[in-house]
């Protein structure tokens, strides 16, 4: 069924339709709620719950617009406010543990920057590097990098001005660039 | 890794990887966003059938007029209409006991409308339709649970689809109009509310695939087989796609009914019975029978017993037997809101016996007990 087929019957109360965008966003939307709050179980709660408030709002939504965008905008805020949250508890000490592993990871002479790029080394750094940023700063790296979306997108779809998702990006990937560079501490 | 690194054709990948790694494409979350769903009330919009102007006012008064007075009751609902099929629901409705519910939900073209229900502490009602936008005939299963995840088991259940002479109702292709009956035994407490879960999941109903040529109809009959004893018949085929579950949570206000604890014993036949409780609303009387025979435990027993008060008389109109060596007995009319003497005549208990070829043991009473309802 194609989209604004299924929106227009969730418009008419017909549940059915949202099974649809279900099933063409839920592991786009989990996969990117996940790497901002980096577990699995809640990254799911962060989609069931943005599905069900989709579907209760739905009669806010302009159906003349993707239906993706506007959602996967409601599941990476309430992802960047849940991180928030989450990271607040989170101790300085299991914080260093974390640098500490990354700087000796990227330490190692033996692994030059472009295989690093290529292994599960990589992975790892940037995963790490990721759980590292500030949580919107780590919603814009996942916006622009795993979503695709431009910077013009993305100011967008977070109701931010221009210049504020510029900095933040820019930020991001200089923060990231650092912690992935162990000759930039 | 450098700057030219945090491109996005470099990060890109490594980020899909480490997401596809962390959640896998197999997890669907349909099933649990579904529990999540609230019904939603039928969005109808009243605006679209105001009038612009002051003759559209009176022309719609004037078909309103003309309406009501011509179909008043063809609008009586089906499912309050099914309600007085049953002579202790037809109480209850003739009281106005039951409750509007009132609430949709609407999946893949098909809407269940919840429209009443009622509760008591022998049995919780509900009544819904169904109707499909393609005509398609679904026949549902129902299950009830409360808040605190007590399920009740169903035990008696209508429903009306396609052309009912008695009723006067001819209901299109594709809708139907059920009332089905569960039972409060498992209740804890007398809340004076019950919140309640209703899950309605639909089958399509497909009948076997036959030669349509061959299929009776009133103006051509199938050509007679040449043996007149031999009838072949085609088992009815019902398969088809399951739609749901509709998920409605809603909440009924409980009448308590009598609670009586009678606790009397009566020995006739050898056999020791007892009247452990009797609870008597508005829907039905039940009175709860225990006996312990001298040859061991009966599994499964019934009695054929009335009911009587001083105005009238209630027989039996289902049996069950739970653990214990007891049996349920429900009565109908309830006979509630009859204050006094009560008498209930145990004229026969019959034994049931699980055993291929054993016939069933019945032994003559009669057990009388009287008790009095507040």
């Amino acid at each position: 069924m194609e989209e604004h087929k299924a929106i227009t019957r969730l418009k008419r109360g017909d549940i059915g339709g949202l099974r649809v965008l279900v099933h063409r966003y839920q592991v786009r939307a989990v996969r990117a709620a996940y790497l901002v709050v980096r577990d699995r179980a809640l990254a799911e709660d962060i989609v069931q719950a943005a599905f069900v408030r989709a579907y209760e709002r739905i009669d806010q939504f302009d159906a003349k617009r993707p239906f993706g965008p506007w959602f996967l905008r409601i599941v990476v805020n309430d992802a960047i406010k849940i991180a928030r949250r989450r990271e607040r508890t989170v101790s300085l000490e299991a914080a260093r543990e974390g640098e500490s592993a990354l700087a000796n990871l990227l330490a190692d002479p033996s692994r030059g920057p472009a295989s690093l790029a290529e292994s599960e080394a990589a992975r790892e750094a940037i995963w790490d590097a990721l759980g590292q940023l500030p949580p919107p700063q780590r919603a814009a790296i996942v916006l622009r990098y795993y979503l695709g979306l431009s910077e013009a997108e993305m100011a967008d779809e977070l109701a931010c001005p221009p210049g504020t998702v510029k900095w933040r990006l820019h930020a991001a990937r200089n923060r990231l660039r650092a912690l992935l560079d162990p000759r930039c501490p | 890794m450098k700057t030219e690194e945090l491109k996005k054709e470099r990060l890109s990948p490594i980020l899909y990887e480490i997401a596809a790694e962390g959640v896998p494409n197999s997890r669907d979350l349909w099933p649990s966003i579904r529990a999540h769903l609230k019904p939603n009330r039928r969005r109808v919009r009243l605006a679209a059938l105001r009038p612009a102007t002051r003759l559209g006012w009176a022309v719609l008064a004037l078909a309103t007029i003309l309406t009501v007075s011509t179909v008043a009751y063809a609008v009586v609902p089906v499912v309050s209409r099914l309600f007085q099929q049953e002579v202790g629901l037809r109480d209850v409705e003739q009281a106005g006991l039951s409750q509007t519910i009132d609430r949709s939900q609407t999946i893949d073209g098909i809407t269940v409308t919840l429209e009443q229900g009622y509760a008591d502490a022998n049995r919780i009602v509900v009544g819904y339709t169904i109707s499909s936008s393609d005509g398609q005939r679904y026949d549902p299963h129902v299950a009830l649970s409360d808040v605190n995840g007590v399920e009740f088991p169903p035990t008696t259940g209508m429903g009306l689809t396609g052309y009912s002479d008695v009723m006067g109702i001819s209901l299109p292709p594709g809708e139907g109009s059920y009332v089905f009956s569960f039972d409060a035994a498992g209740l804890r407490g007398t809340p004076p509310t019950l919140d309640l879960h209703l899950e309605v999941t639909l089958r399509e109903f497909v009948l076997a695939a036959t030669d349509t040529t061959l299929a009776p109809t009133l103006d051509k009959l199938p050509a007679e087989t040449t043996d007149p004893t031999v009838v072949e018949l085609t088992p009815l085929r019902v398969e088809g796609e399951l739609v749901g579950p509709f998920i409605f949570d809603f909440d009924l206000a409980l009448n308590p009914g009598h609670v009586i604890e009678v606790g009397r014993v009566v020995e006739a036949a050898g056999i020791p019975l007892e009247v452990r409780q009797v609870v008597v609303t508005p829907s039905e009387s039940r009175a709860l029978l225990c006996i312990e025979p001298p040859d061991g435990a009966w599994e499964r027993w019934a009695a054929m017993a009335t009911l009587s008060t001083a105005e009238g008389q209630a027989g039996t109109a289902w049996s069950a037997n739970p653990e214990g060596g007891c049996a349920v007995h429900a009565f109908l009319p309830s006979l509630y809101g009859q204050e006094g003497n009560w008498t209930l005549a145990v004229e026969e208990l019959i034994r049931f016996f699980d055993v291929p070829g054993k016939d069933q043991m019945r032994l003559k009473g009669p057990w009388v007990f009287h008790f009095q309802v507040p």
